[in-house]
């Protein structure tokens, strides 16, 4: 089986995680996942395998066979994974989950080479693109950066006292980090060079995104936009200069989930509870495909091209 | 001058006698077998006398025996008639001695389930102590095996060197709301 161009992977309640022909729609493998739910997909850099962040497991599989058998499991969060990721060379994974910690996994060798205590339920991580900092939100509305190097927290935001963080985003060049929350809210930082290799974070802008929750923040590889995705069934793309709402993606039926950039960021892929995932044009802020087939809520997505 | 003679006794034995009675009533329902006409007669002729005479004789029996006070008592019932036939088949049917010690030993009885029961109320506080220990020592049995379950190479805190609680962007130029921190 060649390795195709294009990787799009949805998993779903049903159990299922599919892969899609992105530009036909077509679903061309499935694999069953019984024993537990994907909270996270991730495929990684060299495009070899696709993580799939569950509870408590995180397992690979092999993008170029049909094998439904994952080639590795991780075993060591107690409760759901709700976040996965890949170090660019893909040396080193790190995941979040709700049992409070991070942790980092050398792909090398096995077991959890690092743990990194949160105490409350981690909702999501990113890595900041010099790929020695974890960025940490958590059900209790910390924001927390580790030193991976230190192996120490050497900051902690809280915008809202006891307001969960559902999602975090930094931008690809590590100017900008952006943190959702609950109650439809988003504050950004800018991120600024200090003296020493210190990075300052300066509070740069509280954006009332949605109403209600924000289940996925995403900056755009590009530089440009800022999508979040929300309980109110839209995508709202902002402009990142100056934050001006620049479109509405309206068509799915109920809450989105997740929603991934291309890597030209000219496109966007989102996840829904109405069973769905759609590809969208970000110039025109129409739908171009409906990828169906699942038969439940579509929690998750990952896209590499 | 007898006759009058008896009555002081037995008052002076009231208490003694109404405790006897209760147990003689008790001995008369399971071993004295008595033509009902007898019974009756004896109980409407001589209910009291009568009675307070049984009573006093087995008190006496039971007690100390007294020949006097036994020869007393036999001539009175022999005058009666119905009361030698009484003490005849209480001989018979049914030895005073044995008779006259069950209700010393019915009572040791309950003081004896009493102590019984004592032990067991000490039997079972004895086991409360180990049902409070569980708890602690399931304790640490639990947290040991999750830790347990769980190997890790490094294991580090989140106590953070800058804490900012808050979010306050409208001075923007001013570096002042800054956080330093390594990202």
């Amino acid at each position: 089986m060649s390795q195709p161009s294009v990787i799009l992977a949805t998993a779903s309640y049903d159990h299922t995680i599919r892969f899609w022909e992105a530009e036909t729609g077509r679903c061309y493998r499935t694999i069953q996942y019984p024993d537990s739910h994907v909270n996270r997909l991730e495929i990684t850099p060299d495009k070899h395998y696709l993580a799939a962040a569950c509870n408590p497991h995180i397992r690979l599989f092999d993008v170029n066979s049909n094998s439904p058998q994952p080639v590795m499991t991780y075993d060591s969060h107690t409760n759901n994974v709700m976040a996965v990721g890949f170090q660019c060379d893909a040396k080193w994974m790190y995941s979040g989950s709700e049992d409070g910690t991070v942790k980092i996994w050398d792909l090398r060798a096995p077991g959890c080479q690092k743990e990194y205590e949160s105490v409350a339920a981690v909702n999501t991580v990113v890595l900041h693109p010099n790929q020695t900092e974890l960025i940490s939100g958590d059900q209790n509305g910390n924001i927390r950066v580790w030193d991976l190097r230190a192996n120490s927290c050497s900051c902690e935001l809280v915008p809202e006292v006891d307001t969960a963080v559902r999602s975090l985003t930094v931008m690809w060049d590590g100017t900008m980090v952006v943190a959702a929350n609950n109650r439809g809210t988003c504050y950004v930082w800018r991120l600024l060079r200090g003296k020493q290799t210190m990075t300052e974070f300066e509070p740069l802008h509280k954006l009332q995104a949605h109403n209600g929750h924000i289940l996925k923040c995403l900056l755009s590889p590009a530089n440009k936009y800022l999508a979040t995705a929300s309980s109110d069934k839209t995508v709202k793309i902002w402009n990142v200069d100056g934050f001006k709402l620049e479109k509405v993606l309206t068509g799915h039926q109920r809450w989105v989930w997740d929603c991934v950039f291309s890597v030209d960021g000219e496109f966007l892929v989102t996840a829904s509870s109405d069973m769905t995932a759609r590809l969208w044009s970000m110039p025109a802020g129409k739908e171009v495909k409906v990828y169906q087939g699942h038969h439940k809520a579509t929690v998750c997505c990952a896209l590499h091209d | 001058m007898n006759h009058f003679a008896v009555q002081p006794n037995a008052f002076a034995a009231g208490g003694d006698l109404r405790s006897s009675s209760v147990s003689v009533v008790e001995r008369d329902q399971t071993t004295v077998v008595c033509p009902k006409p007898r019974r009756i007669g004896l109980r409407n002729n001589h209910h009291h006398p009568s009675r307070s005479l049984r009573c006093y004789f087995s008190h006496q029996l039971e007690l100390c025996e007294s020949k006097a006070e036994t020869d007393i008592l036999d001539i009175i019932l022999t005058k009666d008639g119905y009361g030698a036939e009484q003490v005849n088949k209480q001989v018979i049917d049914s030895p005073s001695p044995f008779l006259c010690g069950s209700p010393p030993s019915r009572v040791a009885n309950p003081l004896t389930q009493d102590a019984r029961f004592r032990d067991e109320i000490v039997s079972v506080s004895s086991v409360i102590p180990p049902q409070l220990g569980l708890p602690p020592s399931s304790s640490p049995s639990s947290s040991s095996g999750r830790k347990g379950g769980c190997v890790v190479r490094g294991n580090f805190g989140n106590s953070p060197k800058v804490r900012v609680e808050g979010f306050d962007c409208l001075d923007r130029d001013s570096r002042n709301c800054s956080i330093p921190a390594l990202a």
